[in-house]
Parts: structure tokens; C-alpha cells; sequence
């Protein structure tokens, strides 16, 4: 009996983690390549086809250590059982499907959170404040320092001293030596940690290169990559200055589409982390796979649809405007997932929209409106924590474990 | 609901280059009816989780609602009426609508709707059957894409029910507009059929227009679409009211009238009023969904 339960919370838990994946693909993939179809330099079918790989790739490559937080970081002194994990999955899970439906924004980040945090308390295990810290400074940092960055990008690439031959390369580097910092589960650790960057891959193969605290090897890779990617860009904007626009556009909506699935599938994956590895014995790439899956199928049946919708948007922020929305996206996604910070990709795009359409001048946002969003934001987080504590002892109570 | 003569706009909803015409034509045959008013709308979407949504009202109609513009530039006026174009911003299109009909508190609401969408258990859509439910005024549902080239006749089908003078209203205004005449059809099923249509006419002569030719047909047959099918044939237009009885809340429209729409190729139009719409049930409702 009690084996039979277990068998069907696991597969219950599964079904539900890859719906949540399958959600998350469909719904929260599009910005990436928006800007890009809507200055025509790739096809609305052709985009959701790449987004749908490149956002199971991140995640197959980038997802666990987010997918650890959510799992294992959010409660100390207990493990998630499968109970637990399934009560988790299906509160946050809930959260987003009234929020689908609704049309109330209700980030999936903050519900999964929440619901690990309520489930974990109910099952008797600790608070870990000291991560609680850590992920309440991330996200109040979010949006003044991605509204910030979009703000100063739209007005750098605005301004008519700076030509575009010069600013669009520019970026290009910046993203660059942050690709070339980015830590991926298939690049191999020399140091023997589980997730490892192309520069860190060189730094740790070659230690003695470290002269007075400074790793030259990193700081080295990082100048290799900058420079490749300026120089790349910088041919193809000498060429024509709309083609590069283009390229960089398709460049750029590739990095945050692979970075969007890193960060987004830890949400769906989390919940079951201790139960696939510690109770089931299976490696982080089975979990994550589910997760890939999920994600890649969620975008191709989902991202069409709304491809079309926002692209129509980002033609009218224009190209300029869009890139400084993107770019601080892709930064802060990264940033996220090197500190495991369970995040929507959503608001931190939506920090990066305001900032880039600021710098426009005439643009003005609503006060209420954006009230209204934090109060729900805060509201899912409140609401989830209670309703995941409660689910569980509901749960617990019925099914007597 | 309607007063004679009334002094509102008549509303209509667009949402697609194609049919914008077709609607702002109806609208604009029942505003000649009274105020000689139209108020085209577009909702320019902005859903929850679109980075868009939280840039203010003005900046978003201003800025990124070029969509919803083209549209309202497809629609050109109708003779002798005059016409006032908007934008409005809000999370789904059923929602801007509403907000629309309450804040311009008109004659009658006027949308379009397209028969593939059948995704959904929804009857006409999510959008047109929220309409149907909670727009609190009379609402007309055009199946848009078979329009009338040019209308010589009306087909005026009646059961009874509360639609009925909605219905009428309309057969007026399109048959006044068109020199037109209407036909009055009531199927013999229960022995009632020459009450209902003498209901029929009533009502056509009870709405503040101009003097329309009216006729009456009473069919026998057991199979109610069938017959209004056939019928439907030698017509150009078909005004129906949505259902036979009350106001039903899980039933939008009559299976009589949504078969009709599925076997005729004519412009049909549905008629609701906006008398089933209200009461304390609603009024709660309305409260609950004002966010």
C-alpha cells in the first residue's frame, strides 16, 4: 500500500513538473526573439523553433543550480518527500493556472517559491534565512538595476556622438565576456565542480597563471571573447548598420533564450530534486531533461502565438530600445543562475521594457498599475507560502504519513 | 431598455481588418435608428505578462497600439451618421469592452464573430459569449465574413422570448436603410406559431422608425432550423433573438439559433437584450471583476 502511494505520488509529481515546464515554455519564452521578428531578420515559426531548443539546452545545461535552491536551499533540517514535493508542485502550479486564467500577474518564481517554503515549514523543517536574505536582496535589486542598465543602453545607443558601428559592437563584448563566464554542466571542471565556464575551464587547467590574487587565465578568456564578439559585430555593422543590428539582434535573442531556459526550468524541477536523486538514485540530468522537455514541447506548441502578439510591441519600442531591454535581461538571468536565485524571466524583463521605453522621453508609466503588480507579486509570495503549509497538512493528515 | 429615439451612441467592438466595415455598416443602420451616433472600439490587449502592460494608458494607445489604430482607420463613415473612434487599453478584450459599455452607456453594442474558433467549449468565443453574459445593454452578435451584398429582404425568425423587440429593432433599422422589407417566420411546431409571430409584428411596430413593409409566414414542419434554413435562403440578412426563454446564465444562446448559424450562408445577426442583464447577482459580479 504504502509503496503504491509512493509510486503514484512520483508519477503524479512528474506529470505535474512537466506541465509546470510545459507552461513555462509556452508562456514566458517569447521575449527573446520578439525584437528580432519584429525587425524582420527571422521568421516567427523560425524563432519559436530555435527558442524552443535553445531554452532546453539552457535548461539541460544551466538549470541545476537553481533547480537545487528551490529544491534543498529554501527549508534547512528536512528533505522533501514525495509528498511533500508533489503538495509543492501542485500549489505553485495552481498559482500559475489562475494567473493564466485570470489574467492577474502572479510570477511563477515567487509561487514556486513560496509553495517550497510553506511545504517545507508544514513538513517541520527550519527556515533558511540566510538564503530567504539572499533571494529578497536579488529580487528588490531586479528591477532598478535591469531598468537602470536598459535606461543607460537606450540612451547610449540614442546618442549621435556615439555611431552605431562603435555601440552595437560594444554590447556585443559585453555579452561576450559574459558567454565566456557563463557556467555550463557539459563544459568539464578541472577543479571537479559540477558546472564549469570556458574561462574558468582554462583557469583551472592552467592555475599557475594566477599573478597577485588575479586569475589572468579568466580575465584573459573573458578579453578573447569580448574582443571575437566585437569584432564579429563590428565587420558585419561596417557592412551595413542594419544588417548587424539584425545579427546582433538574432545573437542576442539566442543567449537569452538559452538563459531564460536555465533560469525557468529550476521552477518546475526543484520541487522534485531530492526525490529523483536522493529517494529514486537518479542523476541532476534525468530531472532536468523532464524539465528540457517540457520546456522545448511548451515553446513550440506555445510560442507562435504569442511571438506574434509581442512582436507587433517590440517593433513599435524599435530595435534600439528592445536591445537595451534584452540585454540587461541577459545579464541579470545569468547572474541568477550563478547565485541559484529562483527568478521569472518575465519581471526581469519587464524592468527592462520601462527602462528602455523611459529613455524614449515621451513614454510614461502607470503608478497604479505597477501597485497593483508589486501588491500582487508580494501577494502570490504571502499566499503560496500559507496555502503550500496548509495543502500539506491537509494531505498528511488524509493520507496519514 | 432601449428608448425611443434614444440619444446613445450605438457602440461596436472590432477586432480584425476584415470585418471592421461589415460591423461599423450594422452599427451604423441602428444608430440612424436614434441618435445617428457610432463609437467604434478596439481593446489593444495588454495581458498579464506582457512587459507592456504597466506603461500608463495614454503612453500605450500613444506608442504601442498601432494595431488597434489601422483598425480604426479601416472603418469609414456610414452615410448620415457620425462616427467617434477609441482605443482603450485593458487585459483581455471582453474586459475593454465592458468597460466601454459602461462608461459610454449606449444605445447598443455591436460584435462580430467568426464561426472556426472551436478550440474552446466556449459558444462563440470566450470574448462574445463573456459579452453575451455581462454587457448590460442590448448586444448584437454578427457572424462576420458572409456579408449581405446589397439587401432586398429580412428574415425576422420568432419563438417568443425576451429578444424579441431587440431583434425587431435591428430588422428595422437595416430594412429602413435598405429599402428593404421584413419577413416575419414562425414554425408551427405547438399550435402557438400564429400568436408568436403576431408578437413578432408587434414588436417591429412598436420600434420609433420609419415605416418598413412587413410580412408574415407561418411554416408547419417538425424540424425548426431545417425550416428556417430553407427559408433563410431566399433572404439576405437573419436577425434572431439569442434564446427562447429567460435569461438562462450557462445558456448563452439557443441550440435553434446556433444551428441556424452553422447551415445558413447569410449574414446572420444575433440579438440579446439588455434587460436579462442585472440584478443584484450581476451587480456583485461586476463589483468582483472591477480590477
Amino acid at each position: 500500500m504504502v509503496a503504491v502511494v509512493f509510486w503514484v505520488l512520483v508519477g503524479l509529481a512528474t506529470v505535474t513538473s512537466f506541465a509546470t515546464a510545459w507552461a513555462l515554455g509556452a508562456n514566458s519564452n517569447s521575449p527573446p526573439f520578439a525584437p528580432a521578428i519584429g525587425a524582420n531578420a527571422i521568421s516567427t515559426m523560425r524563432a519559436a523553433f530555435l527558442i524552443g531548443i535553445l531554452a532546453a539546452l539552457g535548461a539541460l545545461t544551466q538549470g541545476g543550480s537553481i533547480s537545487e535552491t528551490v529544491g534543498s536551499g529554501l527549508i534547512d533540517g528536512v528533505a522533501f518527500t514525495s509528498l511533500a514535493a508533489t503538495t509543492g508542485l501542485l500549489t505553485a502550479t495552481a498559482f500559475m493556472a489562475f494567473g493564466v486564467y485570470t489574467g492577474y500577474p502572479v510570477p511563477a518564481a515567487f509561487a514556486t517559491t513560496g509553495a517550497m517554503v510553506g511545504v517545507g515549514l508544514s513538513l517541520g523543517g527550519d527556515p533558511a534565512f540566510e538564503t530567504y536574505r539572499r533571494i529578497a536582496t536579488f529580487w528588490a535589486l531586479v528591477p532598478p538595476v535591469s531598468g537602470g542598465l536598459a535606461y543607460l543602453t537606450a540612451k547610449l545607443l540614442r546618442r549621435d556622438d556615439i555611431p552605431e558601428t562603435v555601440a552595437i559592437p560594444l554590447l556585443a563584448s559585453i555579452v561576450g565576456g559574459i558567454v565566456a563566464n557563463i557556467e555550463l554542466s557539459i563544459v568539464p571542471s578541472p577543479t571537479g565542480a559540477a558546472q564549469e565556464s570556458v574561462a574558468g575551464f582554462v583557469s583551472g587547467t592552467l592555475p599557475f597563471l594566477t599573478v597577485a590574487g588575479v586569475d589572468i587565465a579568466t580575465v584573459a578568456v573573458t578579453l578573447l571573447f569580448a574582443i571575437v564578439s566585437f569584432q564579429l559585430i563590428r565587420r558585419r555593422t561596417q557592412v551595413s548598420v542594419d544588417k548587424g543590428i539584425k545579427t546582433f539582434l538574432i545573437v542576442l535573442g539566442s543567449v537569452v533564450a538559452f538563459s531564460s531556459g536555465g533560469s525557468q526550468v529550476g521552477l518546475a524541477t526543484g520541487p522534485l530534486e531530492n526525490l529523483y536523486r536522493a529517494e529514486l538514485g537518479l542523476p541532476a540530468i534525468v530531472l532536468l531533461a523532464l524539465g528540457a522537455t517540457g520546456i522545448l514541447s511548451g515553446a513550440w506548441m506555445g510560442a507562435p502565438r504569442l511571438l506574434q502578439a509581442t512582436s507587433r510591441e517590440y517593433a513599435q519600442l524599435g530595435i534600439r530600445r528592445s536591445i537595451a531591454a534584452l540585454v540587461p535581461g541577459f545579464i541579470i538571468a545569468q547572474l541568477a543562475i550563478a547565485l541559484g536565485i529562483p527568478i521569472s524571466f518575465n519581471n526581469i524583463i519587464i524592468s527592462g521594457v520601462i527602462g528602455g521605453g523611459l529613455a524614449g522621453g515621451s513614454s510614461s508609466i502607470s503608478r497604479r498599475k505597477i501597485g497593483f503588480t508589486l501588491g500582487f507579486w508580494v501577494l502570490t509570495l504571502g499566499m503560496s507560502i500559507v496555502v503550500g503549509f496548509g495543502l500539506y497538512r491537509l494531505f498528511a493528515t488524509v493520507l496519514g504519513a | 431598455m432601449h428608448n425611443p429615439r434614444s440619444d446613445k451612441p450605438v457602440l461596436v467592438g472590432v477586432e480584425s481588418l476584415d470585418n471592421v466595415q461589415q460591423l461599423v455598416r450594422t452599427a451604423g443602420d441602428l444608430a440612424d435608428l436614434g441618435a445617428g451616433t457610432v463609437r467604434v472600439v478596439t481593446v489593444a490587449v495588454k495581458r498579464s505578462d506582457s512587459p507592456f502592460r504597466v506603461f500608463s494608458d495614454e503612453t500605450i494607445v500613444r506608442e504601442f497600439a498601432d494595431s488597434s489604430h489601422e483598425l480604426l482607420d479601416r472603418a469609414t463613415t456610414p452615410e448620415g451618421v457620425t462616427i467617434e473612434r477609441d482605443v482603450l487599453v485593458a487585459r483581455s478584450a471582453a474586459r475593454g469592452l465592458l468597460a466601454a459599455v459602461e462608461e459610454t452607456d449606449p444605445a447598443a453594442l455591436v460584435v462580430g464573430w467568426r464561426p472556426q474558433e472551436q478550440r474552446t467549449d466556449a459558444v462563440f468565443g470566450t470574448t462574445v459569449d463573456a459579452l453575451v453574459e455581462r454587457a448590460p445593454c442590448d448586444l448584437y452578435v454578427e457572424r462576420v465574413g458572409h456579408e449581405a451584398n446589397g439587401v432586398d429582404s429580412i428574415l425576422l425568425p420568432v419563438a417568443g422570448g425576451p429578444h424579441v423587440e431587440t431583434a425587431a429593432r435591428a430588422a428595422i433599422a437595416i430594412a429602413a436603410r435598405n429599402d428593404a422589407r421584413v419577413l416575419v417566420f414562425s414554425v408551427e411546431t405547438s399550435g402557438d406559431a400564429a400568436a408568436l409571430a403576431a408578437e413578432g409584428r408587434e414588436a417591429l411596430a412598436g420600434v420609433d422608425g420609419p415605416e418598413v413593409p412587413v410580412e408574415t409566414t407561418v411554416r408547419e414542419s417538425d424540424d425548426v432550423t431545417g425550416a428556417i434554413v430553407d427559408e433563410a435562403a431566399a433572404h439576405d440578412v437573419v436577425v434572431m433573438g439569442a434564446t427562447r426563454k429567460g435569461s438562462l446564465r450557462r445558456k448563452l444562446v439557443g441550440s435553434v439559433p446556433r444551428r441556424v448559424v452553422d447551415q445558413t450562408d447569410r449574414t446572420v445577426i444575433l440579438a440579446r437584450s439588455g434587460d436579462v442583464v442585472g440584478g443584484p447577482l450581476h451587480e456583485l459580479g461586476r463589483l468582483l471583476r472591477r480590477w
